[in-house]
């Protein structure tokens, strides 16, 4: 058995998406807190290209970038399955964790204010429509009666963006207008490996609001 | 596999491209359907419902969406021909990351170069560059990103071979002083059938740029 180590961040998402596959299969792994205003000398060796985190090293040898790293998990460690078997079904999954990331309207919402952040908060509430309605529909999760990679893509929402939503004083993820992702919300929250592995809220949050003043502050003429 | 597999599509698209690729290489039957963008098929529509983009590939009615997601479900479907993604899965995921990285880095800043002027523009030639480098450091003398043989990530990155002498053209520049390399590369691709049977000719990809630059830029 090769060792397996995770470089990640306290409060990121992405860190904490490998950590729940990981946690879903029982790898054992280390995990190694980075300081991100500070970065290793490790860290920039085994992600040249983006210098972030999370990376996943597995015998030595990196992976970066959190998609790619589950699809490793999910190769590597074929227990307890995060993606369907079935080649067509996998690359509807694959749509799914896709659709929504990296979307430049996330960045406008939490770092713009007044008319832009209102376009960029109108851009969210249609995507994740679009997301409940034709991505989850009738189901308890993404990944049917069980949690799978899209519900971990996707596993940044609660927390996360909900943390967003209260430092900018915004909310879109409203349960009367979203009501099957609030349901899903409940439920994914509610899942052992996911309710074990999230980061403290409100530090989460004291750490969003930092981030935004700082970017705010940066950026004020 | 006698199916029916029909592939949307629109001539220049670098993403379209990838597809036509694949199919060639898998030696697969298909009935190849131009979308006028403008005026997109109630099939299109009905296919891809989420975004309206080709290209889509619909395999006995079923669609599948996204040019790497549709690359990577024939290459997983068609697994017994000319397989583009490696066996083991460490390099996948190097592969994968390499993909990511181009689908991440390289739309934007390649369609800034036609579209804008000034400033705007030197800055996207700037990026351009930075990540054709990147990805030429990754290739260092192997003959294609896969090593040995033609794999996913020249799949994805020679689409945008039919657009370097539009971008050069607009953009003033040359791509092989700045990256001859991937130049060296892209010509070694378009040796391959698949490819050329594949990528559109470069002056009729810069004679529709022109065309879509009018609405852009102002002359």
């Amino acid at each position: 058995m090769e060792e397996v180590k995770l470089h990640g961040f306290w409060a990121s998402p992405f860190s904490h998406k490998v950590i729940w596959a990981l946690k879903l299969k029982g790898v054992e792994y280390e995990y190694i807190e980075e300081d991100i205003t500070n970065k290793s000398e490790l860290l920039l060796k085994y992600n040249p290209v983006y210098k972030k985190i999370p990376i996943l090293v597995h015998g030595g040898k990196p992976i970066a970038e959190s998609t790619v790293i589950l699809e490793y998990i999910e190769e590597t460690w074929p227990q307890n399955p995060l993606l369907p078997t079935d080649a067509y079904q996998k690359a509807i999954a694959r749509f799914w964790i896709q659709f929504g990331a990296y979307e430049p309207y996330f960045r406008k919402f939490f770092h713009a204010s007044g008319e832009e952040q209102e376009k960029a908060a109108k851009e969210i509430f249609g995507m994740l429509k679009i997301l409940e309605e034709q991505g989850l529909g009738d189901k308890k999760f993404f990944g049917g009666d069980s949690i799978n990679l899209v519900d971990i893509a996707h596993g940044w929402l609660p927390l996360w963006f909900g943390s967003i939503e209260e430092a900018v004083g915004v909310k879109v993820m409203e349960s009367t207008t979203l009501p099957r992702l609030h349901a899903w919300i409940q439920n994914f929250m509610e899942v052992d490996v996911i309710k074990e592995n999230l980061p403290d809220r409100e530090k989460v949050l004291v750490h969003v609001k930092k981030v935004r003043e700082k970017f705010v502050a940066n950026h004020s003429n | 596999m006698a199916e029916e597999v029909v592939l949307l599509d629109f001539w220049p698209s670098m993403f379209g491209v990838r597809v036509r690729i694949v199919l060639v290489e898998k030696g697969i039957e298909y009935e190849y359907r131009e979308e006028d963008l403008r005026n997109k098929s109630s099939l299109l529509l009905q296919m891809n419902p989420v975004h309206k983009q080709i290209p889509v590939l619909i395999q006995n009615g079923k669609p599948v969406c996204e040019s790497s997601i549709i690359v990577q479900y024939i290459d997983e479907v068609w697994h017994d021909k000319a397989p583009l993604l490696p066996s083991d899965p460490y390099q996948r995921a190097q592969a994968r990351f390499w993909v990511d990285f181009i689908d991440k880095k390289l739309y934007n800043p390649s369609r800034r170069i036609w579209s804008t002027k000034g400033e705007e523009l030197e800055a996207a030639k700037k990026e351009f560059i930075e990540v054709l480098k990147v990805l030429e450091e990754q290739l260092k003398d192997k003959p294609f990103f896969g090593g040995e043989t033609f794999g996913y990530v020249d799949v994805c990155l020679i689409g945008y071979y039919c657009w370097f002498y539009a971008y050069e053209t607009f953009g003033n520049f040359s791509i092989e002083a700045e990256c001859p390399q991937i130049i060296a590369w892209a010509k070694r691709c378009t040796q391959k059938e698949s490819v050329s049977k594949s990528l559109p000719d470069g002056k009729k990809v810069f004679g529709f740029v022109q065309e879509l630059r009018k609405k852009f830029v102002v002359d």
